[in-house]
């Protein structure tokens, strides 16, 4: 973890000092690459904007209806998968048929289909989380030890009770992943989705900023995202390990 | 190939697990899906967009278009710019993957065995990453204009950023005896970099060209959706201006096509130039075993 955190200080130094150098040297207008200086002033004054705030709230909202949306519906549909066998010869052929459409390329459809509201990034959001998560609880519970299962049984436990006493806990570890690997998914969903068919959001800012060339924004504003989304990163594996404070061993 | 890299202990016993693995037994013996089961879904899934069609549309507004409207659709686009969009689409995904994947691959080695250069990339790149390629398109497009070179940015940047770490990891793997017979032959450090770390590196690599490709097309997506003059983001873009829905499915299924196309042909091609390697012999297992673990 330290070494981590040394890491990441250099890797900025470096970053920043190279950006910093260039620019100087090259003399090249604001507008194609602003100085480091500029972009954290920049940040700074949108610090104290009522307009920064709102925006963050937006993205962070649609991220939140969505990916909670994704992944309870990713589990249970999972579970389906996982428990029925009709589901697994019906519903999984539509599941992997469904996860090569792009998520992206629903953007165009739900602009037409919500306009600017709220939903439609939610949409889009649920859609690149929901099948990672569908196809790692499907794995999850296929993938749980047979031994704990039959030591289930023969301490007389069955149906739904050996379900949550041991199927569940056994496949939650890998559940996990899918959850963290959709939340970075889901948050980058957020940001496109929102490049199209937005009037606020940290997305739409940008795009806004593209337009008129103010180039410090676009960078100070892509800073946040990528913060946020290694924050929420961050938390999804912090949650992870303190909910899941064991290990699952095969065989 | 087993000499190249050193194995971690782990991936040993679970390999030895595995041949215990496969034989426990499943609630049901799960068999590759029935090609009847798949015709029958799809079939569902037409009925049931059929019917939803029928039931959301009201007349002047065509919220969703039933599927014959959509292939009638693809029609009048194949007559006139769909073939262009398509191969600009194509180009700019394939051209950008390549060359992604061709930096990282050469960054992520050298990274891998010399220990200045990685102290120095390594931490750059990992600040850059959680910063996802798909963001820098707006500013790809202030650098590069909206033509053909900001799309190959992105999807260079997309393919990069996943192809590097594979590319390290890899390089990493080395085992110190491969080197020392590559040293003791008298080969160079250049040669022997593209010779015993390469192929030493190339089951990590395999991985990350494959995951590098799925992502190149998500890369396309966005940046044609923003500004474009020709692909297929650009063919939706027109679309939503003039609110033709049909057109956009089109887009959607094309772009759908484009990805398992290039996994199906990439998949070959693994299978015909690298039968040994880890990720080709998996699938084999898989598809016999059935399901696979």
């Amino acid at each position: 973890m330290r070494r981590r955190i040394w890491n990441g200080a250099v890797g900025l130094t470096l970053l920043v000092a190279v950006w910093w150098v260039w620019v100087a040297l090259s003399g090249v207008s604001p507008a194609v690459m602003p100085s480091p200086l500029m972009t954290a002033e920049q940040l700074w004054t949108a610090l104290g904007e009522p307009q920064f705030w709102e925006d963050l709230q937006v993205s962070l909202t649609e991220f939140a209806l969505g990916f909670g949306l994704g992944a309870v519906t990713g589990v249970l549909a999972g579970a389906w998968i996982a428990y029925s066998r009709l589901a697994r010869r019906f519903v999984s052929p539509a599941v992997e048929l469904f996860r090569f459409v792009i998520p992206f390329t629903w953007i165009p459809l739900v602009t037409l289909w919500f306009g600017l509201a709220l939903s439609g990034k939610v949409f889009i959001v649920w859609n690149a989380v929901f099948f990672f998560v569908v196809l790692s609880t499907v794995h999850a519970l296929d993938s749980v030890p047979a031994l704990l299962t039959k030591n289930g049984r023969m301490l007389g436990l069955s149906g739904l009770r050996l379900f949550w006493k041991v199927e569940a806990p056994a496949a939650l570890p890998r559940i996990a992943v899918g959850l963290q690997i959709g939340v970075a998914t889901g948050w980058i969903a957020v940001i496109a989705a929102e490049f199209l068919g937005a009037s606020a959001g940290l997305g739409y800012r940008i795009i806004q900023a593209q337009q008129a060339l103010n180039t410090d924004i676009i960078i100070s504003r892509m800073v946040v995202i990528g913060v946020v989304g290694g924050l929420m990163s961050l938390i999804a594996r912090l949650l992870t390990r303190t909910v899941v404070r064991y290990e699952v061993r095969e065989g | 190939m087993a000499g190249l890299r050193q194995e971690p202990a782990s991936a040993q016993t679970a390999r030895a697990h595995s041949a215990d693995s496969q034989a426990r037994p499943r609630r049901w013996p799960r068999s590759p899906w029935a090609p009847l089961d798949v015709l029958v879904t799809v079939l569902g899934l037409l009925a049931g967009w059929t019917v939803l069609a029928w039931l959301i549309n009201e007349p002047p507004l065509l919220l969703l278009p039933p599927p014959w409207n959509v292939a009638s659709a693809f029609v009048e686009a194949a007559e006139t710019r769909l073939a262009g969009d398509v191969v600009a689409s194509m180009t700019e995904g394939i051209t950008g993957w390549v060359v992604g994947c061709g930096l990282a691959t050469i960054v992520g080695l050298v990274a891998g065995r010399f220990t200045p250069v990685a102290n120095l990339l390594m931490p750059v790149i990992e600040v850059l990453r959680p910063i996802s390629p798909l963001v820098w398109v707006p500013l790809g497009i202030v650098w590069f204009g909206i033509g053909f070179e900001s799309k190959l940015f992105i999807v260079a940047l997309t393919t990069f950023f996943i192809v590097v770490v594979s590319a390290y990891r890899g390089a990493r793997s080395v085992s110190g005896h491969a080197l020392r017979v590559a040293d003791m032959v008298g080969m160079n450090r250049l040669r022997r970099l593209a010779t015993v770390e390469f192929m030493a590196a190339l089951p990590d690599l395999l991985v990350g060209w494959r995951l590098a490709l799925a992502a190149a097309w998500g890369g396309v997506v966005i940046s044609e959706l923003v500004a474009a003059n020709e692909g297929l983001g650009a063919l939706q873009f027109r679309a939503i201006q003039a609110y033709d829905i049909p057109t956009i499915i089109v887009g959607m299924v094309c772009f759908a096509a484009l990805g398992l196309l290039s996994n199906a042909v990439y998949q070959q091609l693994e299978k015909r130039m690298f039968p040994w390697s880890p990720s080709v012999r998996e699938r084999r297992i898989a598809s016999t075993t059935g399901g696979g673990a």
